[in-house]
């Protein structure tokens, strides 16, 4: 009965092990395609500025181009939920989630259980503008 | 049926008044015009219809749900922004125009076939020229971009029609009230005002443009129509200087500009629809929910006791416990579009197909009602529009039709025709129940010779044209199909539908089994009800077990053959109505049928009060005795005459009575 303990620890351990290793399968951890035919590269990390728009043959081009892809994705920088951090050439850009394709799909699964038709209270109020959210600095 | 009142006239006392009544054929119209009478006021002032809508919707929703084809939903997807977008994307309410510019340029990198922004724009902000860059970079791609106004906006540099402006006009319009800027030079404007009638079902109507008045300088070389081809504004200019409003200008007229609205510009780009096609629409709601929306939607399947929900079936509105809580169109969010790299499922929705971009934010308003759903946002309404207009092409069903007829006068008046239709329906209705009740003397002699066909022969004949029908509306033959209503119409009023006389009486076993059954047999039904109720909804139980089980029992148990009869008559008339090239939107049918019933109810209770006028009549022969209504007698002995049936037709003596009747049916 003493071992039981252990080997709960044991296989909590282990469960752990493979949860983390698929989730670092999951993880995209390079952009491989452009789907449109100029993606454009924003800075990091909330993509207000455009720095660049970087065409298909520039991707796919010859070696010496400076924007060839396959780009690497830095997981480690925080940037806006709608952005890809990405480094080109060493250096560091954001590029439009839409506008790549990863090595890994990429799918917003935080909407779950959304109620799309549903009889809404009336109320006699005019919505106001700007509470909570800021808007995106340029 | 009033047997008990059978009784030749000749024969019965007080004959006499009944002699001195209208002519049989008076009686026929007075009867027909004062049954149709009750039953205009009853459907023009929501009696029946308004009680009855949801129950004929909630069929109506069956049959959708079953018949209705999903090709249009397969071409159509809802982009929506969501209250709950604006936390994930930190974006401010209301939606800057660099979101609105990275939603359109992310669509567009799907190639769909089209794109509806359902958001009205009205003024110049920051951040305008991205999106205005995004829906010219849509558009250089070869996806054209709608976008909705509430009122035609004003191109600075162009005219309506394409063109430059000539400057002579330009100056012409100093002084007058001029439209605000179109903001956007590559997209369409297209009409997000809603039509404010609703159809004869009681679903929201589509409109297929919306007119425009705004007064403007004369300008006699601008008179006339302009266009901007199919899709975009028309203009048509009114003449008539000052026409209207108080302290005219008489030197401006009064311009007339028509707005198409999102669903109709977008079919017609795809060639579903010619311009002398288009007309206001009855929207088909589609019926069900798609595999897509299931995934991320809660609440798409029914909750609750089955009791607690036939409770409120019953209690309150069956419409309102049966709505869907998520919505027909393949949808998916702002947020699934943005935060989502090389999803197969994004492609699957927006890949070559109309995409409908709306809002479903919190207390802004936007939000419309429908048969099937509860409140949904705005932009499903547009999509559902396009998804019938996909599916059924130019067999959409209409709203209303109209057509012109010359008045006296020499003009053109525009007639419509579901009111034409309604009206031909209750008259449909009320003949019938007058000549199968109460056949004026004519028919009865004609009927005669049908008597002694066989019960079997009559079903075949009346099988046969119900089929000539259903083939006819197969075959899109609907004046095929409407000379067969008229065929069935006249062969159920010949062949006599009330039981026939070759039927023996019935036997004491006999009616004890009736009479069980009609126990037994709704509480059947009930249970079937709750039972498919459970399982497939209430659209299903009603269409599978509550119209076929009471059309059964009124068979079966009442053997009321001209129920039946008229039942199918009418239904097949709504069906025909409903089917190429009339193309109506569906008609309450239970509300005819509620009201056939009611109609034998009235001439029973007129028939028996005239009995009880003439038995005190009988005992009371001089008008002297009727005191103060002295004066009115002669009236009101003509008014029961009218009232009182003059045939009865009992099942042992059928034969023998009909003789009798055509003999005193013929005034003294």
């Amino acid at each position: 009965m003493r071992g039981l303990p252990c080997r709960r620890s044991a296989l909590i351990v282990f469960v752990l092990l493979v949860t983390a290793a698929n989730a670092a399968e999951q993880r995209p951890t390079q952009v491989t395609k452009l789907r449109t035919p100029k993606v454009a590269l924003y800075n990091c990390p909330d993509g207000a500025k455009k720095l660049k728009e970087v065409t298909q043959q520039e991707f796919v081009g010859k070696q010496e181009s400076e924007f060839r892809g396959p780009w690497l994705i830095d997981p480690k920088k925080e940037v806006d939920g709608s952005l890809l951090p990405v480094t080109i050439d060493g250096k560091e850009y954001c590029v439009r989630l839409y506008s790549v394709v990863t090595d890994t799909a990429i799918t917003a699964t935080s909407e779950c259980g959304a109620l799309v038709a549903a009889n809404t209270p009336k109320s006699a109020a005019t919505r106001g503008v700007g509470e909570d959210c800021k808007p995106n600095k340029k | 049926m009033s047997e008990a009142h059978a009784q030749p006239e000749s024969a019965a006392p007080g004959g006499g008044h009944e002699s001195r009544g209208p002519s049989p054929l008076t009686r026929m119209l007075i009867r027909l015009g004062a049954l149709f009478l009750i039953g205009a006021l009853l459907f023009v002032f929501h009696g029946i219809r308004y009680y009855l809508t949801p129950w004929s919707q909630a069929i109506i929703n069956g049959i959708v749900k079953y018949t209705y084809p999903h090709t249009g939903q397969k071409e159509t997807t809802v982009l929506l922004f969501r209250e709950e977008n604006l936390q994930q994307l930190k974006e401010p309410y209301p939606v800057s125009y660099e979101r609105h510019a990275m939603v359109v340029d992310a669509l567009a990198s799907f190639e769909p076939r089209a794109i509806f922004m359902d958001f009205v724009f009205m003024d110049k902000r920051d951040g305008i020229d991205k999106l205005q860059q995004a829906i010219c970079d849509a558009q250089t791609a070869g996806i054209p971009v709608y976008v909705a106004v509430i009122r035609p906006m004003e191109d600075p540099n162009k005219t309506t029609a394409g063109e430059p402006k000539p400057e002579k006009a330009a100056a012409n319009e100093k002084g007058s009230e001029k439209p605000r800027p179109w903001l956007f030079p590559c997209a369409k404007q297209v009409s997000a005002q809603m039509a404010p009638v609703y159809a004869a079902s009681g679903v929201l109507t589509y409109a297929h443009r919306i007119a425009y008045e705004q007064r403007v300088p004369a300008n006699p070389d601008a008179a006339g129509d302009k266009s901007a081809g199919d899709e975009g504004v028309r203009h048509k200019r009114v003449s008539g200087k000052g026409v209207g409003a108080k302290g005219t200008d008489k030197d401006t007229v009064v311009e007339k500009e028509f707005l198409t609205t999102p669903a109709f510009a977008m079919a017609s780009a795809l060639g579903k629809l010619e311009a002398g096609e288009r007309q206001d629409m009855e929207i088909i709601w589609g019926n069900g929910v798609p595999k897509v929306n299931t995934k991320w939607m809660a609440e798409c399947a029914r909750s609750g006791s089955w009791f607690a929900h036939l409770v409120s079936i019953f209690a309150d509105n069956p419409l309102k416990t049966s709505k869907l809580r998520c919505p027909y169109t393949r949808t998916v969010s702002v947020a699934h579009l943005l935060l989502s790299s090389n999803d197969p499922e994004l492609a699957d929705l927006v890949h070559g197909k109309a995409v409908f971009y709306g809002a479903a934010f919190d207390l802004t308003g936007d939000r419309v009602a429908s048969p099937v759903f509860d409140e949904l946002p705005g932009v499903y309404l547009h999509a559902m529009a396009y998804d019938n207009l996909v599916t059924l092409g130019k067999n959409y069903k209409r709203a209303e039709r109209e057509f012109l007829t010359p008045s006296l006068a020499g003009r053109q008046i525009s007639i419509p025709l579901t009111g034409v239709v309604d009206a031909l329906l209750l008259l449909v209705t009320v003949t019938i129940v007058l000549l199968v009740e109460e056949p004026p003397l004519p028919v009865q002699k004609f009927r005669k010779r049908f008597t002694q066909i066989s019960p079997s022969r009559k079903r075949l004949v009346l099988g046969l044209i119900t089929a000539l029908v259903v083939v006819s509306v197969y075959f899109d033959q609907s004046l095929l199909a409407a000379l067969g209503l008229l065929l069935l119409m006249v062969a159920i009023t010949l062949l006599d539908l009330v039981p026939p006389a070759e039927r023996a009486p019935e036997s004491l076993q006999a009616f004890v089994v009736r009479r069980l059954l009609a126990l037994i047999v709704p509480i059947l039904a009930v249970a079937a009800f709750v039972t498919v109720d459970r399982g497939l909804g209430l659209e299903a139980a009603l269409l599978l077990i509550a119209v076929p089980g009471y059309f059964l029992y009124r068979v079966v148990v009442g053997r009321d053959m001209l129920f039946a009869a008229t039942a199918v008559l009418l239904v097949l008339a709504s069906v025909v109505l409903v089917s190429p090239p009339v193309n109506l939107g569906p008609r309450n049918v239970i509300a005819y049928v509620a009201f056939f019933e009611l109609a034998r109810k009235l001439l029973k209770h007129a028939d028996d009060v005239a009995v009880q006028y003439r038995e005190l009549r009988d005992r009371h022969r001089e008008d002297s005795e009727w005191g103060w209504a002295q004066p009115i007698m002669p009236a009101l002995d003509n008014v029961f005459a009218v009232c009182r049936r003059t045939v009865a037709v009992t099942e042992s003596k059928r034969d023998s009575k009909e003789e009798a009747h055509a003999r005193t049916a013929v005034p003294a």
